[in-house]
């Protein structure tokens, strides 16, 4: 895939006091549990190609975990790769603005990550309660409640957002220094 | 009136600077706001767009690759090709091609490609005499090839979106991507030979290339292994990319023995973070077709082609331009997940191949990799050599005229890349 450094976003974000602290460390709880999920991931299908290739067994569940295990990766993933400023932007206006403007362009986009993790969040949580309310269970070979495996956007909605406002924080404490 | 809008307002809120996921998602959220008052779907958008598990070949790909050049497999592959045809005038650029075009077809990505060639062959080159700007070009060219040969992320999330096969995608990018390489190498030797200065190492032997051979075997078995069973028809393409993260695991343990299981964490964890900024596009990307599709904003488009009365060659010449113009601008997921399902209601309509218009958009998006002033190639090959962009951008020009002949030429005859996966029996 095509990405660089020179059009990625922010920096990686440094922990401002004791709350800042904590944030970095549920976010890089998140980033660690995603990485693990990616070796599950791995694992799954290794294991699904043997016992359908070598012993005739498939796995029926395989691509249905897989599947939820992706929603997880992703969402516990996106608060690191924001922190430490990989989310690709287009930097041509930001990268010719003087400190000031710098500064401004920085909460901006900030602020637009927290608006989008908001709407995310939100959006999440109605659907998480209308499941539940509602009982439904999901289609497929792994029968469980719909609500559950949508749990992790509503989380990584959250980490984007606590990244978001460390950032904006960050940004307004360098504008009065 | 529609399209201009909804593009305007994306456009601008690009232009700030803004993160690419949440400018599509705030664009759709004010979309859905003014035409459904509502935006209650765009979690569960979200959330169906993400799970599916054909996108776990995006993560076991890049962590194949992560593997390799941690393990230092691509080291070899390069040596091996310099070995091979350095000797000849202009070869140190014909094997810098040729190893572009066998790590292309391991990690699917254009940037990796030029990043792990890059490091190697630029030093060789200028030590050669190779003026810095030709061998600045041939990397940020020769990188491009990651998304044309298979397997290549961006041809698989095109076939999410288009919901076409993967395996036909990858069949049909095979032979225009052997061909721009062809094409490639022999201007790397065309331009050096109207260079003064440069010389090449002496014939190192049958001794020396057998050995060189040897140690990258690994590398060059890499792509058979891991796309044999996709063509086949034996392996999806999640099994495939599996299979190839664990070929890549078993050469760096057991042959090159220099991998451990603290690099086996580091390399997941750097796959996690590029992977997030694909998926989070996805994510974003998925709230805008959610809105777009609302507002039927395809079909409008579907229409206003058939007023215009454009056929399909002059639809695909009119997006070819449009899409080139956007790749100055955008990276090349942003393209593919915004304009495709703008585009396919009217591809359907006008009876184009998906599969050709895939290859197609492959290229085109090369080109973008290599235009300023968003290129992502020009920034990475800027960034491992610390070389002036404009040098760059000027080393990488004459392979963009290559690369728009190229699209001529696919657009001439379609049959350069359907023919294979026919052959192979896909879409019979």
């Amino acid at each position: 895939m095509s990405h660089g450094p020179d059009t990625q976003t922010g920096a990686e974000t440094a922990p401002a006091g004791p709350l800042g602290r904590a944030v970095v460390a549920l976010v890089r709880l998140g980033a660690m549990l995603s990485v693990a999920l990616i070796l599950v991931t791995f694992a799954i299908v290794i294991v699904a190609i043997t016992r359908r290739y070598v012993l005739g067994q498939p796995i029926l569940w395989g691509d249905q975990l897989i599947g939820y295990l992706l929603v997880a990766i992703v969402m516990l993933g996106a608060a690191e790769a924001l922190r430490k400023g990989d989310h690709i932007g287009i930097d041509l206006l930001a990268d010719r603005a003087g400190p000031r403007l710098k500064v401004a362009q920085s909460i901006f986009s900030s602020a637009a990550v927290l608006a989008f993790s908001v709407v995310l969040g939100l959006t999440t949580w109605e659907s998480i309660v209308f499941a539940r309310q509602f009982g439904s269970y999901s289609v497929g070979y792994i029968e469980i409640e719909t609500w559950i495996p949508q749990v992790p956007v509503l989380i990584g909605s959250v980490l984007l957002g606590l990244v978001a406002c460390l950032n904006i924080l960050r940004s307004l404490t360098e504008r009065t220094a | 009136m529609t399209l201009i809008l909804v593009f305007g307002a994306l456009v601008l809120l690009l232009l700030t600077g803004i993160p690419i996921f949440a400018a599509l998602g705030i664009t759709a959220t004010g979309i859905l706001i003014l035409a459904e008052g509502s935006i209650s779907s765009l979690g569960d958008t979200v959330y169906s767009h993400l799970n599916k598990p054909i996108l776990s070949t995006i993560p076991l790909f890049v962590l194949m690759a992560q593997i390799m050049i941690r393990a230092k497999v691509i080291d070899d592959l390069y040596d091996f090709a310099h070995t091979l045809v350095g000797h000849v005038k202009g070869g140190l650029g014909v094997a810098t091609v040729m190893a572009c075009t066998i790590f292309a077809a391991i990690s699917g990505s254009s940037v990796a490609t030029a990043l792990s060639v890059g490091s190697s062959a630029i030093p060789q080159m200028k030590r050669f005499g190779y003026p810095e700007r030709d061998a600045l070009g041939v990397i940020a060219a020769g990188g491009t090839l990651g998304i044309l040969i298979p397997p290549s992320g961006p041809m698989i999330l095109y076939a999410i979106v288009s919901e076409a096969s993967i395996g036909a995608l990858f069949l049909a990018g095979l032979v225009p991507g052997l061909l721009l390489a062809f094409v490639f190498a022999v201007y790397c030797m065309m331009q050096a030979r109207t260079r003064t200065g440069i010389d090449a190492p002496p014939w190192a032997g049958w001794g020396t290339v057998t050995r060189a051979f040897g140690r990258s075997v690994w590398a060059i078995l890499a792509p058979p292994v891991v796309m044999g069973g996709i063509y086949l028809g034996i392996f999806t393409a999640s099994e495939a990319a599996a299979v190839g993260f664990l070929y890549a695991l078993l050469v760096a343990v057991l042959v090159y023995r220099n991998f451990g299981l603290r690099d086996l964490w580091e390399c997941t964890y750097a796959t996690m973070r590029t992977s997030m900024m694909v998926f989070m596009i996805i994510a974003g990307a998925a709230m805008f077709g959610h809105a777009i599709t609302l507002i039927r904003l395809p079909v409008g488009v579907t229409e206003t082609v058939a007023e215009l009365g454009l056929g399909p060659i002059g639809f695909i010449l009119v997006v070819m331009v449009l899409i080139f113009f956007l790749g100055m601008f955008l990276e090349t997921i942003s393209i593919i997940l915004i304009t495709t399902p703008i585009l396919l209601p009217t591809m359907a309509a006008l009876g184009i191949d998906p599969i050709w218009y895939g290859v197609l958009l492959m290229i085109n998006l090369e080109l973008a990799l290599i235009t300023p002033p968003v290129g992502m190639n020009l920034f990475v090959i800027k960034g491992i050599t610390n070389a002036p962009l404009s040098e760059v951008v000027r080393g990488a020009s004459p392979f963009v005229l290559l690369l728009v002949g190229g699209l001529a030429v696919l657009i001439a005859w379609p049959s350069l890349a359907t023919w294979l996966p026919l052959a192979a029996g896909f879409g019979r």
